[in-house]
């Protein structure tokens, strides 16, 4: 059989996974692999300005698309940029492969030129990690990394790969199955425990269900649908599952948590019963521990035990898949719960607190947002960064389908959106894709509107500018008494960043009244190029309503009492 | 807070010691002592460690390690030893 590089292999396992996309970043110790894939015809290459922009660029491909995301840089400083972008997937749990290359084994340990101990600095924040020292074990170890990226509860797998590998001659063989002794996540539910949960809601009074991501990456949306519509139980989702649930279906309560709605907090706090799916109890969610829930049966269904009853006791757990656990617990279901009383009373609390800002002459966020959604009909993928304008989208677009907001909800990484947001757009060329940023963290990976505007990606940036670290500028005047600690980057000392778009040859608009943003919204989307609108927003707009840290959930500040 | 004894079957391969060690010290968990041998399946490596930590804890520990890829099994020995020393 013909013998082929270490390279080679890696090339065509890649293809045998059908990767599609590869974004990274060349450099020495990858020239082998590099040299292979300048004849190759896939994958397609998108070189990236930064290694974090291929990391977040390979994730937000990941989140729209559903298949893995691969991304690839060089040893030492190549492969420890991509750290963040490696920690944001690991945080929410997202399908990636980073591959980097390392400095000949002969080398390794020896404080070589541009050599990193990548598998001691990513242990942390992959799920899993491997260094290839022998090119037999190349095809393998790819295969093993590839399943345990996207099985069980998905995470970013790590792969380093010397130079003397990539050089190595062997036969290429990719093998048909994989199978790890050690690692056998579970699938089905116990049946058991199904009926007990399915018991538990037929008898509840104030159910809700609290949807995570974990429905998400499990396509398990329709099944929640139906499940809800069933028994006629609220659905409340968290940050990473904007979408699972339609907002526009009277069930839907929103977002719940520290930005959460107020209706949604008031719900989980009144619940006798609390269906936690796909949902890990997250501190942004459960604000004081004890006082979150306190009169709920807490039922839980998720695929990975050590978040089970990890910072709230669990009554009934089921650990499994969720798209399978929710079928067979919908078909467990004899009669359903009479919730006619809750929702009345939940309605009445959407009445009396729905999500509000002023609505005035004013340029502010939340009609931004708004108009953005109107105008692309709900229809377009939106990534954000990090912070005041990360929750003015989660709260003022209406999600209607799942894989369509993408967010570093766990890391909160700043300049995740930018890179994401072209990730996504590659995955789903037929969408429109909207960054929401900031002006801090649109400056974190700038320089990818040159992988933007250079492979044509149309993607449309919609700053809201505000001059200031927004969001830590509003905990700053909550409770600092407004000392505003190196938090303003006012206008008059960020970039001009019209010019600067300009200068990457995209387009760039500056909205600074209320009456102009509809014609730069349609302006932007009709302009066959990667847009960056700069909005001018009201300065000291807060993100309401807002739970303080180590509060419980319903005692929000510009929610109800 | 009471000592806990675990045996953990691990898969024999360079990294899994530093990753179980990782696990630990990340989550602010204390080895109070560890032994780690081969098998006699050459592949499979025993790791006997005693740590300090309360039940609700304790639970934790045992998924984290179970959660772990190179990590074949997780047994608590902790009632065996008592009954051999009490």
């Amino acid at each position: 059989m013909k013998k082929i590089t270490g390279a080679e292999i890696l090339l065509e396992s890649l293809k045998k996974e059908k990767v599609e996309i590869l974004f990274g970043y060349p450099g020495g110790v990858l020239l082998p692999f590099f040299d292979k894939l300048y004849d190759a015809k896939e994958p397609r290459f998108i070189l990236t300005r930064h290694e974090q922009g291929a990391a977040h660029a390979a994730d937000g491909y990941a989140r729209a698309t559903g298949k893995v995301g691969v991304c690839i840089a060089t040893s030492g400083p190549g492969a420890t940029n991509l750290i963040t972008g490696i920690a944001t997937a690991y945080m929410d749990s997202i399908p990636m492969i980073a591959i980097t290359g390392q400095v000949g084994t002969h080398l390794i340990g020896n404080d070589a030129f541009q050599e990193a101990d990548v598998t001691g600095i990513t242990r942390p924040i992959s799920k899993h990690n491997f260094l290839v020292k022998d090119v037999k074990d190349l095809a393998s170890t790819i295969k093993e990394a590839f399943y345990i990226a996207r099985s069980g509860r998905p995470g970013p797998v790590v792969i380093d790969l010397p130079v003397d590998v990539q050089k190595a001659y062997f036969e290429f063989h990719y093998p048909k199955e994989v199978k790890i002794r050690s690692y056998c996540p579970t699938t089905e539910g116990h049946k058991g425990q199904i009926k007990r949960i399915a018991k538990a809601i037929e008898k509840a009074k104030k159910p809700v269900f609290y949807v995570g991501g974990g429905v998400i990456l499990s396509g398990a949306n329709e099944e929640l649908l139906e499940i809800a519509e069933k028994t006629q139980i609220p659905v409340t989702t968290t940050l990473t599952a904007m979408g699972a649930f339609p907002e526009t279906n009277p069930l839907s309560l929103g977002m719940l948590g520290m930005h959460g709605t107020a209706y949604a907090n008031h719900a989980v706090q009144d619940s006798d019963l609390l269906v936690a799916v796909g949902s890990r109890f997250d501190d942004r969610v459960t604000g004081k521990l004890d006082e979150f829930a306190t009169h709920a049966k807490i039922i839980h269904i998720d695929i990975d035990p050590s978040s089970v009853s990890k910072n709230v006791a669990v009554d009934i757990p089921c650990i499994g898949d969720a798209k399978c656990i929710l079928k067979e617990l919908s078909k467990a279901i004899k009669k359903n719960p009479d919730t006619k009383n809750w929702l009345s009373k939940i309605a009445d609390w959407k009445k009396k607190a729905p999500l509000t800002y002023k609505k005035d002459d004013k340029l502010r966020p939340q009609y931004v947002v708004e108009e953005i959604d109107r105008i692309t009909k709900g229809n377009a993928i939106i990534a954000t960064e990090v912070g005041q304008n990360q929750m003015w989208a989660a709260q003022y677009f209406t999600w209607k389908k799942p894989r369509t907001f993408l967010t570093s909800g766990g890391l909160g990484t700043m300049g995740y959106g930018f890179p994401a947001a072209i990730g996504a757009k590659l995955g789903r060329p037929d969408k429109i894709v909207f960054d929401i940023a900031g002006d801090g963290s649109i400056q974190m990976n700038i320089q990818e509107l040159a992988t933007a505007v250079s492979n044509k990606v149309h993607v449309k940036i919609a700053i809201l500018n505000n001059g200031y670290l927004g969001m830590v500028r509003q905990w700053q005047e909550l409770f600092f008494d407004k000392r505003y600690s190196h938090t303003n980057i006012d206008i008059a000392n960020c970039p001009d960043f019209v010019k600067l778009a300009e200068s990457y040859g995209a387009m760039g608009l500056r909205v600074t009244k209320k009456k102009d943003v509809r014609a730069a919204i349609e302006k932007a989307i009709k302009e066959p190029n990667t847009v960056l609108i700069d909005f001018r927003i009201e300065r000291e707009e807060n993100v309401m309503p807002m739970v303080p840290a180590g509060q419980a959930i319903n005692r929000m500040i510009g929610g109800m009492a | 807070m009471k000592k806990f004894t675990l045996s953990v079957l691990v898969e024999n391969k360079f990294g899994v010691l530093a990753r179980i060690a990782g696990l630990f010290s990340a989550r602010g968990y204390n080895i109070c002592s560890l032994n780690v041998d081969e098998t006699e399946d050459p592949s499979i490596s025993k790791m006997v460690m005693v740590v300090e930590a309360d039940e609700k804890t304790l639970e934790q520990i045992k998924k984290q390690l179970n959660k772990l890829i190179d990590v074949i099994r997780v047994v608590d020995l902790t009632k065996e030893k008592e009954k051999k020393n009490g």
